[in-house]
């Protein structure tokens, strides 16, 4: 659930950028957890509109300090890595200054997290093709130090590094390497039943590419995984720095059955703890406490060609109870059902719009919400520039 | 000429009579310290039997050379990654970001690479190779150095 960039230099000396990205993720999992930034303006059409900014420290910090990326410092500062931060401020109708309002998460369990999970490490040990792959370049080595002729072991060397690790096709690599590949994998089809199978007509694959594929599938297999996060925020008086409000909370994601390709279920349960100002009571409190459940489903429309969810759908009950002093007409106990749209706009915007149905009173409220990824922001300014 | 003779041409360098005998004894003392060197490492040359192929260069003196691979593994946590490195049969492997030590490497040596991590993988060698350094995706990884 992680996600950072590094400039750095590949085999061939050109220096590319690359993304470690939780592209996969669905936009329900970002709004409980953020990787990255996100810029948030939630209740647009309500008349207490938030504009609001998450974060994780341990991206910002890595921003400025890219040598906390080696492994031992990202174990060392897994706690800033699993934590949220974030602030905003609130607007009223008129789009007014109606207070602050600042809040802390922290992942208790993150099973998704594909750069910290012992399962998805110990299936890529176990992977197949890649134990194929360095059998293979082990038989080639054997191969290389038989050959005398310094210049003619220098080419197999690079005809080696264009097989394991460039996107050059099989068949566009030294015909002789590729006659040397062929004898090896024929004198033993059993050791390379993958490679054998890759390397029939078409001839046009290459091991890297296949390789990836492989690890994405892997990849795929935790991506619903468990997600459980705890939080604390609170909102400040617009006219004084003192909490109008504090919310103690607690979210599940966890995905349903085995991930297909096209769609998945998710299950998304949240419950909460409000402590508010009893306005009848004189002077500022936080006396009155409403606790609020809310379990639901979310449907995730994914695209086939790269798994990214696209589009979803969430349906969800919400039940409060209030454990304080009752105002006039007020019920202690309330059920809503909400549904939620999220709508993918580009790679990181997404627009959810939400629907709150109160059967009691046959009252609909609906809330529309742009939240943005920094990324996605830089990359819609890139393309726009272009 | 001599065969004992070593001539230097100072072109238009002009010395006096003391220079002169300073750099003459120099000279005389480091060639004849190099000269010793030599005689002391020096084999007598076997010629080849007549009808027997010469299959490889013969090695006349094998320079081998220890080099140090600094490996860096990015984005994720120490042990979840896992690095071999292969020379001619000595396999070195590491888990974590640091380095490993190969001993005994030769010219036209080829250290194999290959590995898992689930993170980003950087490999840099201290000796001059064909690349100076490799990195890997996330994943599954096979490459190799060609040594100088």
């Amino acid at each position: 659930m992680f996600e950072f960039s590094l400039a750095q230099t590949n085999s061939s000396g050109h220096v590319k950028t690359l993304l470690t990205a939780d592209s996969l993720a669905s936009g329900n999992v970002k709004d409980v957890l953020t990787s990255f930034f996100q810029l948030a303006f939630n209740k647009l059409t309500g008349p207490n509109k938030e504009l609001n900014f998450n974060s994780n420290p341990f991206a910002i910090m890595l921003k400025s300090d890219p040598s906390l990326a080696i492994d031992y410092n990202y174990f060392k500062y897994r706690i800033l890595r699993k934590t949220n931060f974030g602030f905003g401020i609130k607007l009223d109708t008129s789009f007014r200054f109606n207070g602050f309002s600042s809040g802390i998460k922290y992942a208790l369990i993150d099973k998704r997290d594909s750069s910290t999970s012992k399962l998805l490490f110990e299936n890529l040990l176990n992977e197949p093709l890649g134990k194929e792959a360095d059998e293979l370049q082990k038989q080639l080595g054997e191969r290389a130090i038989t050959i005398t002729d310094r210049d003619e072991r220098r080419k197999f060397s690079n005809s080696m590094r264009n097989f394991f690790n460039t996107d050059v096709p099989f068949d566009k690599l030294d015909p002789a390497f590729q006659d040397v590949v062929r004898k090896i994998i024929e004198g033993d089809k059993n050791a390379f039943p993958l490679i054998g199978a890759l390397l029939q007509s078409p001839t046009t694959f290459n091991i890297k590419k296949e390789q990836k594929k492989a690890y994405d599938q892997l990849k795929a297999e935790i991506k619903d995984d468990l997600l459980w996060t705890i939080g604390l925020s609170d909102t400040t008086y617009k006219n004084q720095f003192f909490f109008s409000n504090v919310l103690l909370n607690t979210e599940l994601v966890k995905g349903l059955g085995k991930p297909k390709p096209g769609s998945n279920l998710e299950v998304n349960i949240r419950a909460a703890l409000n402590f508010v100002d009893d306005t009848l009571a004189k002077g500022r409190d936080l006396k009155r406490c409403i606790l609020n459940f809310e379990p639901g489903f979310n449907w995730v429309i994914r695209t086939k060609n790269n798994d990214q969810s696209i589009l979803e759908l969430k349906f969800s009950g919400s039940y409060n109870h209030n454990f304080g002093m009752l105002y006039a007409r007020e019920k202690r106990d309330s059920l809503t059902f909400n549904a939620t749209l999220r709508v993918r706009i580009i790679e990181d915007i997404w627009i959810p719009l939400e629907i709150k149905y109160d059967p009691k009173s046959g009252n609909v409220f609906g809330f529309l919400n742009v939240r943005a990824n920094f990324t996605g922001l830089g990359r819609l300014a890139k393309s726009l520039k272009q | 000429m001599s065969k004992n003779k070593l001539v230097i041409d100072l072109r238009r360098i002009a010395l006096t009579d003391e220079q002169r005998r300073v750099l003459h004894n120099a000279i005389h003392k480091a060639v004849t310290a190099q000269l010793k060197k030599i005689e002391s490492t020096g084999k007598k040359k076997k010629k080849p039997k007549k009808g027997v192929m010469k299959l490889a260069p013969e090695k006349a003196e094998v320079q081998t050379m220890t080099t140090h691979l600094e490996v860096a593994f990015l984005a994720t946590n120490p042990g979840l990654s896992k690095l071999t490195a292969i020379l001619n049969g000595q396999k070195q492997t590491i888990t974590k970001s640091g380095t490993i030590t190969l001993t005994n490497v030769e010219s036209s040596d080829i250290i194999l690479i290959q590995g898992e991590s689930l993170g980003m993988t950087t490999v840099t060698i201290d000796i001059s190779a064909e690349p100076m350094q490799m990195s890997f995706s996330p994943g599954s990884f096979n490459d190799n150095f060609f040594i100088n």
